[in-house]
């Protein structure tokens, strides 16, 4: 199974536990295989604020978030990491300036970044336990972290622990540095010095009174110290019970609070702080973005599309106009199909004016431009018609004519039968008579 | 490149977006664009050729000769057909050979008008245009010497 590990960095070396990521005692040290991984930032490196959020989109939330810590921050937040547990419209920001940060990712570049509040948070909540003072009584610091309600409440870092306490030892008694380890080990708060160092740091954590907590955890190596708890129940009274942080299996409070608390951040629904540089809190990543690629091909798609619909239309309508010349000229040229519109449009042209051509020169037409001629000359007294001639298309009309407003009459009735007509000739011949000439084209049908 | 890893990776992926899509354009949209006026093109000169060819099309059908063609060949189907009625003696030449039958050249002597109008009305039965024709009473008399060659018209 998959395991979740955690791991705090103490002076004197890292202390790794593992869980598994979905039940099962913890383990000392890094199990495998593993799918986390969790490194605590020590309360001392660390910024707390408690921001009020609106209802409003993540998006709108984070900015808040942003905008808020930008103006209430000692130093800038583009030097900063943070990370918040929202619960309704309350937010839980913890922040980290790269200068603590950087150290810690350098050691462990691809860990999940927890604080260690939320971690005393974590390992309460697993022993069931949701209201409490957790007092982590370090080497170099001791930290009071109250848990309200399942959330944390107040933290206060003293920068004093139990090194501090065996200087003050050490000048207090005149000893060695391990002489003074080993009297505060031994006697433990019967010592004036210890005793007044542990009730000087509760009284420095400017805790409220009564104490709002039934119960106060011990941890830390300083939870070791002898007639540390006594003290203490003896210092807050009976209604608050002081003891040693509860936990699973062979983990010891005084080492492994934070790393196990650290390691529960990987279990699936635990509260947990995903702490990241200001850059990608804010919104203004600089991950890859997704979005012009995604638009720039979705343009590119809706581009395709509309080109190769409109170029299918356009064909359809094309190969319907030609179907439908070669339907209405299929009849009069073989194998329109093959042929080009210009083509088509040539040959009927071509084939047109030799059927007029045809037409104009056939029998018929010339037997009845001859016969309407001829009307138009018996209409006349003493006109008649000596010879016809049909050559280029044209017919001559030849004959004899009384007068030449006849042949002038003549002339205009053969308009009624033939086009372009004109005299073409027209002389006195003997008797009072004249010959006329007059020639024209006959009229198309 | 200057900046974060994240923010080169971007940089890069806006630039190969932006080319990518520039080769889209060069190599797809503006060919298919092409293809696209091509067609349009071609709609508009079929649209007008289709114009064209209707007001065509009527009139090819109407001038149209619908007419069957002389059978076997122009001078055997005028001697056969339309030279009946008319004495053998007025009959005075037919061209054999001219244009390897697809023609005649015909000569008539001292017709009547009416025999004339009969032997041109026999050629109506059939396709054929009047190449030349001289239809002439030169001495008056009431008779008409024809000449007349015709010939099968060629159409496309």
């Amino acid at each position: 199974m998959l395991n979740s590990v955690g791991i705090d960095r103490g002076r004197d070396g890292d202390r790794e536990v593992s869980v598994n990521l979905l039940t099962g005692a913890p383990v000392i040290g890094a199990a495998h295989p593993m799918a986390s991984k969790q490194v605590a930032l020590p309360c001392s490196g660390l910024t707390f604020r408690r921001l009020f959020l609106p209802r409003a989109s993540k998006a709108v939330r984070q900015q808040v978030v942003a905008e808020e810590l930008t103006y209430s921050l000692p130093f800038s937040l583009a030097e900063a990491h943070y990370g918040t547990v929202e619960k309704g419209e309350e937010a839980w920001v913890v922040i980290a300036s790269d200068a603590v940060v950087a150290p810690i990712r350098e050691l462990y570049p691809k860990a999940n970044l927890e604080a260690e509040p939320l971690c005393y948070l974590r390992a309460a909540r697993a022993a069931g336990i949701s209201t409490a003072l957790v007092i982590d009584l370090g080497a170099s610091k001791t930290v009071f972290c109250g848990v309200e309600n399942g959330q944390v409440g107040t933290v206060r870092v003293l920068l004093r622990g139990g090194e501090r306490l065996t200087e003050e030892v050490m000048a207090a008694s005149g000893l060695s540095r391990d002489k003074a380890e080993l009297v505060k080990r031994d006697e433990g708060v019967a010592h004036k010095t210890v005793r007044q160092f542990y009730l000087e740091l509760v009284e420095e954590a400017l805790l409220p009174s009564p104490l709002p907590y039934a119960r106060v955890l011990l941890c830390g190596g300083g939870s070791a110290t002898s007639g540390l708890m006594k003290l203490l129940s003896d210092h807050w009274g009976k209604d608050v019970t002081v003891e040693p942080f509860p936990l699973p299996g062979q983990l010891m409070p005084t080492d492994h609070v934070v790393a196990y608390g650290a390691a529960l951040a990987g279990r699936p629904a635990a509260t947990r702080l995903n702490m990241n540089h200001s850059f990608l809190q804010s919104g203004r990543s600089d991950a890859l973005r997704w979005g012009p690629i995604v638009m720039t091909a979705l343009l590119m798609l809706l581009m395709a599309l509309a080109v190769e619909t409109r170029i299918h239309g356009a064909q359809m309508k094309e190969q319907e106009l030609q179907n439908s010349i070669v339907a209405a000229v299929g009849t009069l040229v073989p194998q329109a199909e093959q042929k080009s519109p210009d083509e088509l449009d040539k040959i009927l042209k071509s084939r047109l004016e030799a059927q007029r051509a045809a037409s104009q020169s056939s029998p018929s037409r010339l037997l009845s431009t001859i016969a309407k001629g001829s009307d138009a000359v018996t209409s006349k007294s003493k006109a008649t018609v000596t010879n016809l001639t049909y050559e280029d298309q044209k017919l001559k009309w030849e004959g004899r004519v009384s007068s030449l407003k006849d042949s002038e009459d003549i002339r205009a009735s053969l308009e009624s039968a033939m086009t372009e007509v004109e005299q073409v000739r027209t002389r006195p011949a003997s008797s009072n008579s004249f010959v006329y000439q007059i020639e024209g084209k006959p009229l198309l049908p | 490149m200057s900046g974060t890893p994240e923010r080169d990776r971007n940089l890069i992926a806006l630039v190969a977006t932006a080319c990518v899509f520039a080769l889209f354009v060069v190599a797809y949209v503006l060919p298919r664009t092409a293809e696209l006026q091509r067609t349009r093109d071609s709609i508009a000169q079929l649209t007008k050729s289709r114009r064209e060819l209707a007001i065509l099309v009527p009139q090819v059908i109407l001038t149209a000769i619908n007419l069957p063609e002389p059978e076997p060949n122009v001078r055997a189907w005028i001697t056969a057909q339309a030279f009946k009625g008319l004495d053998q003696a007025k009959q005075v030449s037919v061209n054999d050979g001219y244009l390897e039958g697809k023609g005649a050249k015909v000569k008539l002597r001292k017709l009547e008008p009416a025999q004339a109008a009969q032997f041109l009305s026999q050629l109506t039965r059939v396709r054929l245009v009047v190449e030349r024709m001289v239809l002439q009473d030169a001495d008056g008399d009431g008779f008409w010497d024809l000449e007349i060659d015709v010939k099968v018209p060629e159409l496309p």
